[in-house]
């Protein structure tokens, strides 16, 4: 029996309080988590590793290559799919649920397949740089979509890969979704001082003699691993939302690397909260199921909007106006 | 003789006929995108589109008829309003956010999507039937066409090649000297808005037979092509046009052909990846022949010189 059945907006968050002082109390064992909690504590992972990758994608301005590998990770989860079940035939694997191995694996190949196939293109090809993305990963995701149909004969599965099914979370995606932001953290927090060279000044990073161009590799590892493991419950496309809104909301109130990675993180938590909250206010008082990533999504693009309109008429930059000219 | 049946037969007419119609007016704007290097613009515009589709096949159906052809076409006019909104957004973003144009394309692109997720997610609830046929819009679902869409189908190319034919001079300037446009007096946002018209019409147009997340294809890989093969502007229209075309019919034919090699149950696989395979393919050949070609006459060069 889910707890949250029936509650509001404002029961949701009181119940999900009561329900973590017993939590902490150690009277409630973690695999009696309710539904709602699973996919709080997933999307606030998911939002947590997204938001720190993210405000280095979005300040080194890779969010078209990160696009590109949000779709090329299908057809590095086929691969992958094809392989285990060609070499561990008695495995029984769905294609939904791979271990962590499997899924890094995967990750590993889709970015090394797209970012070599771009690169050959634009060099070799001599296409210009946004065609030779494009070109690539259209045709990748093509061929995973394809695979996928004839593979486990469901034309459905295409369709779950874009749109997401995050009602379906299960303990172990959620388990899943925290070790990859264990991972982004460490990462961030071990390498922070040459991810901001590499990100603002590649010449000073290589004088100092390290390799800018690594980092910038090792975030496009973590950026497609963690759409790998957040793809099954928020979609390819909608992850992309995860990754560029909370930096860009983030930015408009800072102008420092650190305390915009903060502010990420802050702002993809508790928008995480508040969808999970409204779609069960909207379920219990309007009878309405909704889509939690699309509400999430929707709801940090008015946020975004709105906060750049009174930015954007705010005293303060009239006044700059003004006396700018 | 068994090609010819393909053009008559009521059943292949519609889906055959009705998606080379539709890859040729994408060829055609491709080229403009492709000159422009404005290639992600139309990966964006086919996301936006989304929740018009949506919204548009719900509105007609509670409002209007249930008339299958008429709530199409009503999807098809309220996604082209939304992927220009989603235009406009990406303007406005750039302009008052101060960000690069990379972001602001792909924080558009999700945003966009996910409300139509979210749309989506309310209708799935009271009417399965219409968010179904939304579904189908997302890889395309050439097969349930019939002579009406060729119809519209036909209609709508006629515009883009109209508009492609008269303001083609304004096009070659626009592309490749947009100093001098502005000196002899082009009215630099008119085009830019008529230009925005035509890539959210071919976009819209697509998005029934090679669907909403692949449509950005269509607007790459047949310009990429042509460019390889000639370098006028007018010949580069042509060869698109004719590369779109028969990408257009092998992709068809081969998601229709599927089913019989592969059983995969009852349905009918989406149209979309097929098409954009087969376009990659031919565009991977002439990028294969062009490199040859370069590679000999350099070696005839080296030839000359030694």
């Amino acid at each position: 029996m889910n707890p949250y059945w029936g509650k509001d907006f404002i029961g949701f968050f009181i119940t999900l309080g009561e329900r973590f002082c017993s939590f902490v109390a150690g009277s409630l064992p973690l695999v009696e988590l309710a539904s709602d909690e699973l996919q709080l504590l997933t999307l606030v992972f998911a939002s947590i590793s997204l938001g720190l990758i993210g405000t280095f994608v979005v300040v080194n301005r890779m969010s078209m290559l990160a696009n590109s590998l949000s779709h090329t990770v299908l057809l590095g989860i086929v691969v992958v799919y094809v392989m285990l079940l060609k070499f561990f035939p008695g495995a029984g694997q769905d294609i939904t649920q791979m271990g962590i191995g499997a899924l890094f694996l995967a990750a590993l190949f889709s970015g090394a397949v797209t970012v070599t196939l771009s690169f050959l293109l634009k060099r070799y090809g001599k296409l210009p740089e946004d065609a030779s993305i494009g070109l690539v990963f259209t045709t990748l995701f093509a061929l995973g979509i394809i695979l996928v149909t004839l593979l486990t004969k469901n034309t459905h599965l295409g369709i779950e890969v874009v749109m997401g099914d995050i009602e379906a979370v299960e303990l172990s995606d959620a388990r899943l979704v925290f070790g990859i932001m264990i991972a982004c953290i460490s990462f961030i927090g071990l390498f922070y001082h040459r991810l901001l060279c590499a990100s603002f000044d590649q010449f000073f990073a290589s004088s100092i003699g390290f390799h800018p161009s690594f980092m910038l590799y090792g975030l496009l590892l973590l950026c497609s691993l963690s759409i790998i493991s957040s793809f099954r419950s928020i979609g390819v496309i909608l992850v992309l939302s995860l990754l560029t809104a909370p930096p860009l909301i983030a930015r408009l109130f800072t102008k420092k690397l650190a305390s915009m990675l903060k502010l990420s993180c802050a702002v993809g938590i508790v928008s995480s909260g508040f969808s999970v909250a409204l779609s069960r206010h909207i379920l219990s008082v309007y009878h309405q199921p909704v889509s939690i990533a699309g509400l999430y999504v929707t709801l940090m693009m008015i946020t975004y909007l709105t906060l750049l309109f009174f930015k954007s008429f705010s005293p303060k930059n009239l006044h700059k106006k003004h006396f700018a000219g | 003789m068994e090609f010819i049946h393909y053009f008559t037969d009521p059943l292949f007419r519609g889906p055959v006929i009705g998606t080379m119609l539709m890859a040729l007016s994408s060829s055609l704007v491709s080229v403009l995108v492709f000159f422009q290097r404005r290639s992600l613009v139309g990966e964006v515009l086919s996301h936006t589109s989304y929740p018009g589709i949506i919204l548009g096949i719900a509105l007609s159906t509670v409002l209007f008829s249930e008339n299958e052809a008429f709530v199409g076409l009503w999807a098809l006019i309220i996604a082209f309003i939304s992927s220009l909104i989603g235009l406009a957004l990406i303007d406005l973003v750039m302009k008052k956010g101060k960000i690069h144009e990379d972001t602001a394309l792909c924080f558009v692109l999700s945003s966009f999507f996910g409300v139509g997720v979210l749309l989506a997610s309310i209708i799935q609830q009271n009417h399965p039937l219409l968010y179904r046929a939304a579904q189908s819009y997302l890889f395309g679902q050439a097969a349930t066409m019939n002579d009406l869409h060729i119809f519209f189908y036909a209609i709508f190319a006629l515009i883009v090649i109209a508009i492609c034919i008269v303001g083609y001079r304004h096009f070659q300037t626009m592309l490749f000297d947009p100093n001098f446009a502005k000196s002899i007096g082009f009215q630099k946002r008119g085009m830019t808005w008529l230009y925005h018209c035509l890539l959210a019409l071919s976009v819209v147009i697509g998005i029934r037979s090679v669907g909403v997340v692949l449509m950005s294809a269509m607007l790459i890989a047949p310009a990429a092509t042509a460019s390889k093969i000639t370098k006028k502007l007018s010949h580069c229209f042509i060869v698109a046009a004719h590369v779109g075309v028969l990408g257009a019919f092998g992709g068809v034919l081969l998601s229709l052909k599927i089913p019989s090699w592969f059983p995969i149950g009852s349905t009918t696989p989406p149209t979309g990846p097929f098409i954009v395979l087969i376009l990659s393919l031919l565009c991977l050949i002439v990028l294969m022949a062009s490199f040859r070609r370069k590679k000999q006459a350099l070696k005839k060069v080296g030839a000359h010189i030694l």
